[in-house]
């Protein structure tokens, strides 16, 4: 029995000791929180230098502006602010009952949002025309022929799983002159969709960009260069392409920017995406809250880093708010001239 | 497939095959609360705990020439800082999930009696472990999927208590001598584990992810099972008893984690 208890005995030091072996978590007030959020950004936001962000000066400015009577809103509002000079599309603060903080002061202030609108473009369609899953607004994509040309059309709302249709688009419109593939507000996604489904439209392979990612603390930890390219399967489709962006596509969907933008018969028309492109992390505070940052370095096929620039159009134009209350898509309408 | 993982895969199931195509053994399910802290800075640096019923688990095993056994374990979790809150997003309104961490343990083992040969029944063996852990991590807008998997050479002892003609206490203790080990990135993903998806099939996905592994021995990672059952026979055919198992994870890298499992189970068992 004696052997027993002395088994007894070491389990119970083991069992009591392993939570003990946890890292001490940050704690949950306000100026733990800010601690947190500072230093994680410290230690793994990578775009800093593109940003023109001096980190430690906003630390300067906004850590002396929590003690520990420092309110809930009076914190997120501190917070916003300290983050608000990055204007990254990625950058995101939620909290309890509040409006989601964006980052980037276009998707913030919802700058020149009204200027695309799905049911306007819904009538240049002739009659017909698919829309994935759902008739609303958030359909993930929407396809058909326009109108009196000889010209098909095809909007993904985002980039994931609705880019399996574009052979289907393809094959369905194979007669056409030419193809307009609509990016504008596209919210991303998983960018590999598009690299994995864009086989007929590439000729051979073409590099595109690399990325590196933060794996340390240190300000020059990264894994190493990833090169990303695309690759030719299927019949190639050797037609002229318009791909429309604005300021609202961002993330995957300006990777798959960046794709089409390496093949030769594609023209880039409308205007510069976010700018916001490297690869996201969530993160948690010790009050519930949520917040997102970038955590990649991604550099175009030209050896550029547009991280806080966007891709620029090869053709910009612009709708006006008067054109699209009228009925009228001027980007569209530039596109179909191009590609028919 | 990688090949590595089709030959083990094949062994576990041969083994287990072969295990339960014999007689006399014991066919034991279990189920009941299972009490999980864990804390994975991969993903977060707070410690996340939950109390779950979703725990439960199939063991066959049979104890003549030795002691064989083979196990399924299955536990899910869902684990957040807060209770889940709303927020608002343009003219509409989001809700916040808690995490949802998801676990699976398979394993085929064969030991053998040693010492002497008396009603403690003493034995010492090995076994083949397949963890698989799937965890989704929520944090408002976003969600990332994370996984830690490990496929690990054990060696186990397991001892018997008589406690009278009807009922025993066993208890086991296992360790993995070295490891197959395949976890998460250093922040959550990078373009290796972009490029693991490419294929978008979970199965291929997966397979992926375990080849990006590596050996790990316990300098790396240390894994200690610890089994208490108490087991009282009903009739000839069934048993009935109680279990705790408790399990400890520490894996350092690319960032610590620490992963602390206490499971209380209800058993029934039927001999075949």
């Amino acid at each position: 029995m004696k052997t027993y208890s002395i088994v007894f005995i070491l389990l119970s030091l083991i069992l009591s000791s392993c939570t003990t072996l946890l890292v001490e978590a940050p704690a949950n007030n306000p100026e733990a929180i800010f601690e947190n959020l500072w230093n994680t950004f410290d230690e793994e936001y990578a775009v800093f230098e593109e940003r023109s962000i001096d980190w430690d000066a906003q630390y300067n400015t906004y850590r002396p502006q929590v003690d520990a009577l420092t309110s809930d809103d009076e914190l997120f509002s501190i917070l916003t602010e300290m983050l608000t000079p990055f204007d990254d599309g990625h950058i995101t603060l939620t909290a309890p009952g509040k409006q989601v903080f964006f980052g980037n002061k276009i998707r913030r202030e919802k700058i020149d949002d009204a200027l695309f609108n799905i049911d306007v473009i819904k009538t240049y369609l002739e009659p017909g025309f698919e829309v994935g899953d759902d008739n609303t607004d958030q359909a993930p994509y929407i396809f058909g022929k326009v109108k009196d040309e000889n010209v098909a059309y095809i909007y993904f709302r985002y980039v994931g799983d609705n880019f399996i249709v574009l052979n289907d688009f393809l094959e369905k419109y194979k007669d056409v002159n030419g193809y307009i593939i609509d990016l504008r507000h596209n919210d991303g996604g998983d960018f590999t969709y598009c690299y994995s489904e864009i086989g007929r439209l590439v000729d051979e392979e073409r590099y595109v960009f690399r990325s590196k990612t933060k794996n340390g603390k240190g300000d020059n930890d990264y894994t190493e260069w990833h090169r990303w390219s695309v690759f030719p399967e299927g019949a190639y489709v050797d037609k002229p392409i318009a791909v429309l962006t604005d300021r609202y596509t961002i993330s995957a969907g300006e990777r798959a920017v960046m794709a089409f933008d390496v093949l030769p018969n594609v023209t880039i028309m409308g205007d510069t995406t976010n700018g916001a492109h490297a690869t996201l992390v969530g993160r948690e505070l010790a009050n519930g809250w949520f917040y997102s940052l970038v955590i990649q370095k991604v550099e175009v096929a030209d050896g550029e880093s547009y991280e806080g620039i966007g891709i620029a159009p090869d053709v910009l134009v612009k709708n006006t708010i008067d054109e699209i209350s009228n009925g009228v898509d001027q980007v569209l309408e530039n596109a179909v001239e191009l590609v028919k | 497939m990688p090949t590595k993982f089709k030959l083990i895969t094949l062994f576990i199931f041969i083994g287990s095959i072969q295990l339960m195509s014999q007689t006399g053994g014991v066919l034991q399910v279990s189920v009941g609360p299972s009490f999980l802290t864990r804390q994975d800075l991969v993903f977060s640096p707070f410690i996340h705990s939950d109390f779950s019923l979703l725990n439960g688990g199939l063991e066959y095993q049979k104890s003549k020439r030795g002691h064989q056994f083979f196990r399924l374990n299955y536990a899910g979790f869902e684990t957040g800082l807060q209770t889940p809150y709303d927020y608002v997003l343009d003219d509409t309104f989001g809700t916040s999930y808690p995490h949802d961490f998801t676990f699976v343990q398979i394993a085929y083992g064969h030991g053998f009696s040693i010492g002497k040969r008396d009603t403690l029944q003493p034995t010492l063996g090995f076994s083949l472990q397949m963890d698989v852990q799937a965890m989704t991590y929520q944090y408002g807008l976003f969600s990332f999927f994370g996984y830690y998997s490990t496929t690990a050479l054990n060696i186990w002892y397991r001892q018997t208590l008589p406690l009278g003609t009807k009922s025993r206490l066993i208890g086991m203790v296992e360790v993995p001598i070295v490891s197959w080990l395949t976890r998460s990135p250093y922040l959550v993903n990078d373009d290796e584990f972009i490029e693991n998806t490419y294929s978008h099939k979970g199965v291929e996905t997966f397979f992926k992810y375990l080849e990006d592994g590596h050996i790990a021995t316990w300098d790396e990672i240390q894994r200690l099972d610890l089994g208490l059952q108490y087991q009282y026979d009903l009739s000839r055919k069934w048993i009935l008893g109680a279990a705790y198992k408790f399990s400890f994870i520490h894996a350092s890298k690319p960032r610590d984690l620490y992963s602390i499992q206490n499971n209380f189970n209800l058993t029934l068992g039927i001999k075949l």
